[in-house]
């Protein structure tokens, strides 16, 4: 293997699209020449010649506009959706425009430059629009400034249209005039208006994503995709318990193994500033659990050497614990309303008395698992340390977050530091956390060449962060008339916020665990009472696809069922019933409701249900409609997802989250969960974290009920909740079984 | 030891212990990298590659199995994207975060290779094995369909 | 030499019956104008005549997967006589059953002659469909007719001298087919009777499951022993069974609709298209052919005989800790090849049925389980998540034998497999 001598920048080696030869070096196969973004999506797609004309686009002399952007692909679409806002107002011919990463150290270094460079809470389009707007609309009135000055005109006069500037007989291209326009500044009170939605021409239409030609011959580079020349490979293994540590490690038995460059141990007594639990507030997870790595030529050889690495391991504080131990300190405050544990949320009007003179009371108590993400790409980043400069190449879905953990880990200036952010395979939130940066900026540190290191499946399994642990207790009172007359609540459940942000916590309350459920709850009760409880675990929790909205749905829905039933009012009426007749909620469910055809009286064996929910500024209202043989297999027949995210940007996108989102809630309330024995996980890989498969998709209608407005909701997640309610909904409608825990797979069906 | 694979019609020379799961020559010797690792135990089918026109994990593919064997992999399955099945992936934008979609197009041409016009049923069985967690099933099965279409014309 | 044999038993058997045959040949009926199904038949008594096609999987064999073309025929079905192409039994006038009246569509059903009067190949199970009460025959044609024609014609039949003599099978219906009527045993529940009328009648289950002779007619003496079917065994319904745990009606009925069961594993091979009609068929049918098919099998094991096999099962289960070795390499290699491909979701703690219990590993013949890891298992509907990839292309013929003689000795104390070398190569010359 030979590398050529090329530029920093562009060293990544990289293989030919066909004929399967080694090719070192910076070598675009010629499908993806024309692409609008580089199979390297961190480098510029097109070798420019042309002037920047703010942070966010740069025009070329052959007028191809190459525009920036600072969240992260990994699936949801952003390569395409946030360019087109930027090109909206540019006037500029979509054709011509290429897309690339933004630099996370420039960014850095020009003072948050990009504004917002992470990705999640299903903010790409909520969060930026309005700045992309900005700078696509100031580029156009300076490039149209540029043009008056040359035809000494009045910038009025000037169009700007499919990237030409005309005003009476004169006419030009951006690109003549994008030095000068380069050179023009405008005041704050210079700068254009943006658009209103009314005005778009873009947005809004189906726009083809930019970056699937690289998707679909293997040429879109991910982070384990990444190959530096003389780089090493390191495979780690881990505590099994997370936050445990290294008891015993025999690195010299496997130091003679074939390609083994070094061995390793991370953490406590090792290297790296890695610590777990350290901190003085007690139960608090953060940090990084203790583990070994072996370094060497070849990922195989790193990764048959770790597997024969003899190691013993100190579980620490979480060994011994069991789902039944989690759930039984979870239940002992769940089941006792006068524990200390319980704050505060919401109390309105009398919710005992409500109850106490209700003629029917229903009373149940939910409890959702442990998730892991499962993100089809395993854990991996890849680091290399050099004499005043630190390169990263990775799945980002916060690159100045990786950098700035860089920069600690290796103590350098974060003005040194260079990530390069790759397509993600997936990201669901694990990818935010740059555990695995860290990890890898100390293993690259101490070997001193380039290494890439990759978690296992069983590891990227086994050690993620997950989405939390939580149990509800829900009693409501039905007056004779089958009206809710009072409502009762107690959540008990692990907090994000606490253990990552816990500046967030606002009156010892976590507002993610309590989405939907406190005064965001849709529902008008007379009488109310929500109570939060925090039982924490020593497993690190995480943002998991829609947060709060992956369980709470779930719970709070079929529990809403249950009071419709017990009233015997038709579930769509009842929920109806306790909307708001101007509550935004209201058209959702009708729509869905009237596309799904909805029935309640089904026969036997066949059922709807129903539920909807609001999250990341969108409402979602869907419908599933199952079959149950008296056996107890379930079909699902078809979901029908009614939409409000106000307004739409790519309108292919909206189809494609709302089927991404059915599948992640699907897996979620179907098959998914970890299961924790002595403390570590159960489940290790896809035997047994089983995921929902081709075989299992049902069709999915997706149906619009746009606002518009001043509501601009994300549709990354916010679907992936109602789902989880209207299947259990629907099994109950055909079966006559209640589901009150997940996943479903543990419950029989089976009806006579 | 010394081992010959050829990959998308070309030969190779590797250095690699027989045991080697075929994936990891594939990526890290060879240096083809659209084939993906998923996870390991032929569960999820991000891997899927050919040998000798028949799909096959190569995460629990030995490289001694496929010595004197055709190997194609994604970048093999045409110089320039214009397999049927590309195409139709192009065309309805299937790709979602793309991780996945090297496996399923692989998977895919090895159904069209035994079912030239295949069902939703024949879809749904033969790809059970190639998971996406983007959720992009719903796009595949029209993509396949659609390719069927092409192929046929 | 067998062909040849065969083939002088044949002619001679024409020769002396020829007289007879040609005294009791079958006259042409009159074809029919093409009808309007939709105005003819009444749909529910299409909807009951798809139930029934359903049931007796019609369109398994009378479409071929490559085509796609459902009921127009052209699947090659392999006889020891040589290929047959299923016939096209759409509507089509051309090249279909269009112009075939239901007097025609009957006698085609219990007797295997067509409308023109020439013998059909009693690879159409037309012994079994004897069986067919007029209701459901009259049921079946309304369905028959009502389906979309499809203008295709299967290719020619491949068969040589003197099998393309479609009159010699007038001998053969003489020495095997009992058309008389079907008669419930009032010793017997309804519910048995009904299952029995599904699985002997239109389901002929025995098609498969029983051995056939020379002339390719089952063997009455033999009824559900279990033979081989296109390169397939398929298993013993009766006390022959090597099943380790008994089929209790509702096992059947999960396997036989859903495609799988707990205690025996998931279908595959040919059984998965039979699985998949029954699955959206009336279930009480269902429990009714399970009823019959667990009582062809009278003589249980006793419970403490069936606890010892399912306690032996979890024993054998692969355990990762502690995974088995064998001093006979040849066995080693298998434990080596298991371990890097099976073991990964057959073992302790996954979410599959113990291999010992599952009745591939216990069956006389190897054919199945190698069949598994060559194609993989296609998940049937019922049972979606039940799926296993294929292996035929990571695998050298030799590792294939070494997991097939290792998986044979660590999962059952039966006799070994034979002819593995054999079996395998055959395998992989058609794979």
């Amino acid at each position: 293997m030979t590398h050529h001598e090329i530029s920093r920048r562009k060293f990544i080696a990289t293989s030919a699209a066909a004929g399967g030869g080694m090719v070192v070096g910076f070598s675009i196969p010629t499908a993806a020449q024309a692409a609008a973004v580089n199979m390297n999506p961190w480098e510029s797609p097109t070798d420019k010649d042309g002037e920047e004309i703010n942070a966010w686009l740069t025009v070329d002399r052959d007028g191809t506009v190459t525009i920036r952007l600072g969240q992260s692909e990994m699936g949801e679409g952003v390569f395409t959706s946030m360019p087109m806002i930027v090109a909206e107002e540019l006037g500029v011919d979509w054709k011509m425009v290429r897309a690339e990463y933004a630099d996370a150290n420039r960014h850095v270094r020009n003072d948050n430059v990009y504004q917002r460079m992470s990705t999640g809470g299903s903010g790409a389009v909520r969060r930026s629009r309005v700045y992309l707007q900005q700078a696509g609309a100031s580029a156009r009135e300076r490039l149209k400034e540029a043009a008056a000055q040359a035809w000494g005109v009045a910038r009025s006069t000037v169009t700007a249209k499919d990237s030409v500037l005309s005003s009476g007989n004169n006419t030009g291209t951006y690109a003549e005039f994008a030095a000068a326009a380069a050179a023009i500044m405008f005041t704050e009170e210079e700068e254009p208006a943006i658009k209103t939605p009314d005005q778009f021409t873009l947005l809004g239409t189906s726009v083809a994503r930019l970056d699937t030609p690289l998707k679909v011959n293997g040429t879109a580079t991910f982070g384990i995709d990444v190959r530096v020349p003389g780089m090493l490979y390191a495979a780690i293994i881990h505590s099994p318990t997370p936050g445990g540590m290294v008891k015993t490690m025999d690195g010299d038995a496997v130091r003679g193994l074939p390609g083994v460059v070094d061995v390793l141990q991370l953490g406590p007594g090792g290297i790296g500033n890695l610590t777990y639990n350290p901190e003085e507030v007690p139960n608090r997870v953060t940090g990084i659990t203790s583990s070994v790595v072996v370094v060497a030529d070849t990922y195989y050889h790193a990764l048959s050497a770790v597997n024969q690495l003899p190691v013993t391991w100190d579980a620490g504080p979480g060994g011994g614990s069991t789902n039944a131990t989690i759930q039984a300190a979870a239940f002992d405050i769940l089941h006792n309303p006068a524990h200390e544990a319980h704050l505060p949320v919401q109390d309105e009007g009398d919710a005992a008395g409500g109850i106490a003179g209700a003629a029917t009371v229903v009373e149940s108590t939910y409890t959702t698992p442990f998730l892991e993400h499962a993100c089809m790409e395993p854990l991996n980043c890849t680091v290399h340390v050099t004499d005043g400069r630190v390169d990263v190449w990775g799945g980002f879905q916060n690159p100045p977050g990786a950098l700035g953990v860089v920069a600690d880990e290796l103590g350098v200036e974060q003005e040194t530091v260079f990530t390069h952010t790759t397509f993600l395979g997936d990201g669901f939130g694990l990818r935010s956390r740059n555990h695995e940066v860290r990890e890898a900026a100390a293993i690259a540190g101490a070997i001193g060449r380039p290494v890439k290191m990759l978690w296992s499946r069983e590891e990227t399994t086994t050690q993620g962060k997950y989405r939390p642990y939580a149990t509800y207790y829900f009693k409501g009172g039905l007056d004779a008339g089958g009206k809710l007359a009072g409502y009762e609540n107690r959540i008990v459940s692990q907090s994000i916020f606490f253990h990552q942000i816990p500046q967030f916590m606002r009156d010892g309350l976590d507002s993610v665990a309590l989405e939907g459920m406190d005064a965001r709850m849709p529902y008008t009760m007379p009488n109310k009472k929500v109570t939060w409880a925090m039982s924490n675990t020593h497993i690190p929790p995480q943002w998991w696809r829609s947060v709060g909205m992956s369980q709470n749905p779930f719970a709070l829905e079929s529990f809403i069922d249950e009071m419709a039933y017990a009233a015997g009012t038709d579930p769509l009426q009842f929920r109806l019933d306790m909307l708001p007749e101007d509550s935004e909620f209201q058209a959702p469910y009708r729509l869905v409701a009237e596309k799904a055809g909805w029935d309640s009286n089904l026969p036997k064996g066949q059922g709807m249900g129903i539920a909807a929910s609001e999250g990341f500024g969108s409402i979602i209202a869907t419908v599933a409609k199952v079959t149950v043989s008296r056996r107890g297999q379930l079909t699902i027949d078809s979901i029908d997802v009614a939409v409000d995210c106000g307004h739409i940007i790519n309108s292919d996108t909206i189809e494609a989250q709302v089927q991404s989102c059915q599948v992640t809630g699907l897996s979620n309330a179907l098959f998914n969960e970890m299961t924790i024995a002595d403390g570590a996980m159960v489940e290790k890989n896809f035997d047994t974290y089983l995921q929902l498969k081709m075989s299992q998709m049902p069709q999915v209608n997706t149906h619009l009920a746009l606002s518009g407005g001043e509501k601009w909701g994300g549709m990354g997640e916010p679907a992936t909740g109602p789902i989880l309610g209207a299947l259990p909904n629907a099994i109950f409608a055909a079966t006559g079984v209640r589901i009150r825990s997940l996943p479903i797979r543990n419950h029989s069906l089976s009806w006579s | 030891m010394a081992l010959t694979l050829t990959v998308n019609g070309t030969s190779h020379v590797v250095d690699v212990e027989a045991e080697s799961p075929l994936l990891w020559v594939i990526r890290d010797t060879i240096g083809l990298t659209g084939t993906k690792f998923g996870c390991g135990i032929a569960k999820c089918g991000a891997c899927t590659v050919h040998i000798d026109g028949r799909a096959a994990k190569s995460c629990t593919t030995k490289v001694s199995a496929a010595v004197g064997k055709s190997i194609t992999t994604i970048e093999g399955l045409s110089p320039d994207s214009t397999h049927p099945l590309q195409v139709a992936w192009t065309e309805l934008d299937t790709p979602q975060c793309g991780y996945c979609q090297s496996g399923q197009i692989m998977a895919a041409a090895a159904l069209l290779s035994k079912r030239a016009n295949p069902s939703d049923f024949d879809i749904d069985t033969e790809m059970a094995d190639n998971i996406c967690r983007c959720g992009t099933y719903t796009k595949i099965r029209a993509a396949i369909h659609r390719a069927a279409e092409i192929a046929a014309q | 030499m067998k062909r040849i044999l065969l083939g002088i038993i044949l002619v001679g058997i024409v020769g002396l019956i020829g007289g007879l045959a040609w005294a009791m040949r079958y006259p042409a009926l009159d074809p029919i104008a093409p009808i309007d199904a939709s105005m003819e038949f009444d749909s529910q008594v299409v909807a009951l005549g798809r139930d029934l096609a359903g049931f007796g999987d019609c369109s398994v064999c009378h479409t071929d997967p490559r085509q796609g073309l459902e009921y127009a025929g052209g699947l090659p079905l392999e006889t020891p006589f040589g290929v047959l192409y299923t016939t096209n039994i759409t509507p089509d006038v051309e090249t279909g059953i269009g112009t075939w009246s239901e007097e025609a569509f009957s006698r085609a059903m219990r007797e295997g002659v067509d409308n023109e009067g020439q013998y059909l190949y009693p690879a159409f199970p037309y012994d079994h469909f004897t069986k067919i009460t007029d209701e459901d025959m009259h049921a079946l044609y309304a369905y028959i007719m009502s389906l979309e024609p499809i203008n295709y014609t299967p290719p020619e039949n491949e068969l040589g001298f003197p099998f393309n003599i479609r009159l010699s099978l007038a001998g053969w219906n003489l020495l095997f087919l009992d058309t008389s009527r079907w008669e419930p045993d009032p010793t017997q529940s309804d519910e048995w009777n009904r299952g029995y009328y599904l699985a002997d009648g239109l389901g002929h289950c025995e098609g498969c499951h029983t051995p056939r002779n020379l002339m390719g007619a089952e063997i009455p003496s033999k009824a559900y022993d279990g033979a081989i079917v296109e390169g397939w065994y398929a298993p013993a319904l009766n006390d022959e069974t090597t099943s380790a745990v008994p089929w209790t009606q509702i096992a059947l009925v999960n396997y036989l609709l859903d495609g799988w069961d707990v205690d025996h594993g998931v279908s595959a091979g040919p059984m998965t298209p039979i699985v998949n009609h029954l699955y959206d068929l009336p279930e009480d049918d269902g429990f009714a052919i399970a009823k019959y098919i667990e009582s062809l099998r009278p003589n249980l094991p006793t419970e403490a005989a069936t606890a010892e096999l399912v306690a032996f099962a979890a024993e054998r289960e692969w355990d990762p800790e502690n995974p088995p070795s064998y001093d006979d390499p040849g066995l080693q290699a298998g434990v080596e090849a298991f371990d890097d491909l099976c073991a990964n979701c057959h073992k302790v703690g996954g979410t599959t049925v113990p291999l010992a219990l599952t009745s591939t590993v216990r069956m006389p013949e190897a054919l199945n389980v190698m069949n598994i890891i060559f194609d993989g298992v296609r998940p049937p509907l019922g049972a979606r998540d039940h799926s296993m990839p294929e292996f035929g292309a990571s695998l050298t013929d030799e590792n294939i034998a070494d997991v097939l003689r290792f998986v044979r000795v660590q999962y059952t104390n039966l006799p070994a497999w034979e002819h593995l070398e054999e079996i395998i190569a055959e395998k992989r010359e058609n794979w």
